[in-house]
């Protein structure tokens, strides 16, 4: 009871952040209908941009609170990744609007590897660590521990989550916004910028995009140039799995595809675990013996197939996704 | 028209053809004037080529977009270096394991296929991404408990292609001739390409090919003019899956060595690239693009300075 206590909440933190970065891709798939593949790379380039200015600030040892120093990499972090989507956009899919449709997703793969190499060239090959300004003090619920940076990680993405659907909800630009969704032409000719709107899109996924970076780096402790692209993936996926184009899908499948994962990664081992059998074979009772009854088929190494796996299963049963409505029928 | 006309196909054509022949024929000792790698660039261009087409079929052809494409070529690699090297202590010859590792990838094809029938555009293409990453990652995680794949270090001192004692790695003369491992690979490879290629312009002129082409275009009215659809997609999952097996098992002997390293989401993207560069679902003007375009990560990677020119004038 306490593992699956202690997985749900690893995994509702994991799941926070993979809602916040499937935000980006459910709101630019929802828009025009790109699976924009250099989102995970700009939560990338978040958690670094963060990292470099945090261990700036540290080493020019500023006497600045811990809490400033996190709230200026994040400001900074936040600008670099909306300057980035901003040109990302204007540069590489606004010429290609019109394309078919697998042009605008190769480009966008296209723009994860050439983000993906900028950051190597910046920041180099290795793993960065990110030093503890705060350290982290577990609070016990119900025997499981939860440590003040998961709550601050659950709670800030739910504040997110909330700020973004009051925008898209009650504002005129999210109005506008849900008319682009819904149709391009016909909003364009109620005297909407078209290309405003799809560039907020854009900007705002990217922000949280930073943000979630910097979540996910203080979470691990470690950032790393490829560290996107699974990121991304996992979140694409998520965004998928809730029904992608859907806000409320995208934050569904985010935090199930964490507890998810979680859950699988912390029961995986003991499911497949095959001394049970040992009545079977002679071999099978003595390795069972030398490891403590635990001879497992799977362990947690599989734990990223666990995403993939519920994916298909979700969409063999609900082809579009959860929450989601029928998307458009070629590639 | 003069004694050509008779069957049909001009003497000029006849004259061009044989032109093309010659000209592959003599490339690999061109090639190797500046050096084997060159050879083994050329080899790779092929193996990417046969990837290409297969996948061709798919996207190209049936309009179903698959990301995960390079797994069917994990699947033929694997199943050719698990049957022929010391890892089992299986030492089948080639032409048994083209045909099993073309049936392997070919089962997992319709695997992929089956369940996803019913998916279209995007979602498709996040399944098919999922699957390609579940297979890299079994493999990188099957050795333990019981050793399959050897794990991230890979599986090595796979045979080569060997036919009696006449070995594909070895360097041999012939008529005062030397012939190195590369370019005798080079010739097998070109016999095997050509091959795809035959069936692949076959396959576009067939009634598959043109019920494919009509899926492609619109789903519902193919099936209103009774193309049984789910069969026909099935078909073209496990064909373009098949080819991938053949090409991987070619891989597996051409490099000896394989891991799941190579088998990542960006090779399954750069076969796809491939694939638009050229040209979706036409044939001709793409074969060249086709060909040309795997050298550029292949050669940016293992020679960076001394092929720069040459990535930026095939890109």
């Amino acid at each position: 009871m306490e593992t699956f206590l202690q997985q749900i909440i690893n995994g509702l933190t994991l799941g926070s952040v993979y809602a916040l970065v499937a935000l980006g891709y459910t709101m630019v798939y929802g828009i025009i209908g790109l699976i924009n593949f250099a989102h995970g790379e700009v939560v990338m380039i978040g958690a670094m941009v963060a990292l470099s200015v945090i261990t700036g600030l540290i080493g020019a040892n500023t006497p600045l609170p811990a809490v400033i120093i996190i709230l200026a990499g994040l400001l900074v972090a936040i600008l670099v990744c909306v300057a980035i989507a901003y040109s990302m956009e204007k540069i590489a899919y606004r010429p290609l609007r019109s394309a078919p449709r697998l042009a605008p997703l190769i480009t966008a793969i296209g723009m994860s590897i050439v983000l993906q190499n900028v950051a190597l060239m910046v920041w180099g090959r290795n793993y960065r660590t990110f030093p503890t300004l705060i350290t982290p003090t577990p609070h016990f619920i119900f025997g499981a521990a939860m440590t003040d940076l998961q709550m601050l990680i659950v709670v800030l993405a739910a504040l997110l989550m909330g700020g973004l659907v009051l925008i898209v909800q009650h504002t005129r630009l999210g109005m506008a916004m849900r008319a682009t969704a819904q149709n391009p032409q016909v909003a364009g000719l109620m005297g909407i910028d078209i290309n405003v709107i799809i560039s907020a899109a854009f900007v705002i996924g990217a922000a949280l995009a930073a943000v979630a970076g910097l979540m996910v780096m203080a979470y691990y402790g470690i950032a790393h140039y490829y560290m996107g692209f699974l990121l991304g993936l996992k979140a694409f996926t998520a965004a998928v799995l809730g029904g992608i184009g859907n806000l409320a899908g995208a934050m569904l499948g985010g935090i199930l595809l964490g507890i998810i994962e979680a859950l699988g990664a912390g029961y995986i081992g003991d499911v497949s675990n095959v001394c049970g059998l040992s009545s079977l074979s002679d071999a099978l009772q003595q390795k069972c013996a030398a490891n403590d009854g635990q001879v497992s088929l799977f362990g947690s190494n599989y734990q990223d197939v666990f995403a993939f796996f519920v994916l298909i299963l979700v969409l063999i049963f609900r082809p579009s996704g959860l929450l989601g409505e029928r998307v458009a029928d070629r590639a | 028209m003069n004694n050509a006309g008779r069957t049909g196909i001009p003497l000029k054509v006849w004259a061009g053809v044989a032109l093309v022949a010659i000209a592959l024929g003599v490339l690999p000792f061109v090639a190797a004037l500046a050096g084997q790698a060159w050879v083994r660039i050329l080899n790779f261009a092929m193996i990417y080529t046969m990837l290409a087409l297969g996948l061709n079929i798919v996207v190209g052809f049936a309009g179903l977009l698959d990301l995960g494409y390079i797994a069917f070529y994990a699947v033929g690699a694997y199943t050719y270096a698990l049957l022929s090297s010391p890892q089992f202590g299986i030492h089948l010859p080639f032409w048994t394991i083209l045909p099993i590792g073309a049936g392997i990838a070919c089962l997992f094809g319709v695997l992929l296929g089956a369940p996803t029938l019913k998916l279209r555009g995007d979602y498709l293409a996040i399944v098919t991404l999922g699957f390609g990453e579940i297979i890299r990652i079994f493999l990188n995680n099957l050795n333990a408990p019981i050793n399959f794949t050897n794990g991230p270090q890979g599986i090595n001192l796979i045979d080569p292609f060997r036919i009696g004692r006449f070995s594909f790695a070895s360097t041999e003369s012939f008529f005062g001739i030397t012939f190195t491992g590369p370019q005798k690979y080079y010739y097998m490879l070109l016999l095997l390409t050509i091959g795809v290629i035959v069936v692949n312009l076959r396959l576009q002129n067939s009634r598959l090919g043109r019920a494919w082409e009509a899926i492609r275009e619109d789903e519902v009215a193919a099936k209103a003019m009774g193309i049984n659809t789910r069969n026909v997609k099935l078909l073209a999952f496990a064909m373009g899956a098949s080819f991938g097996g053949i090409a991987g098992a070619v891989f597996s002997a051409t490099q000896q060595f394989i891991s799941p390293e190579s088998f990542g989401l960006f090779e399954s993207i750069i076969v796809l690239a491939m694939v638009v560069l050229g040209g979706m679902g036409t044939f001709p003007a793409s074969s060249s693009a086709r060909s040309f375009s795997p050298c550029c990560p292949k050669c940016c990677a293992t020679r960076w300075n001394r092929c720069r020119w040459a990535c930026s004038a095939a890109c």
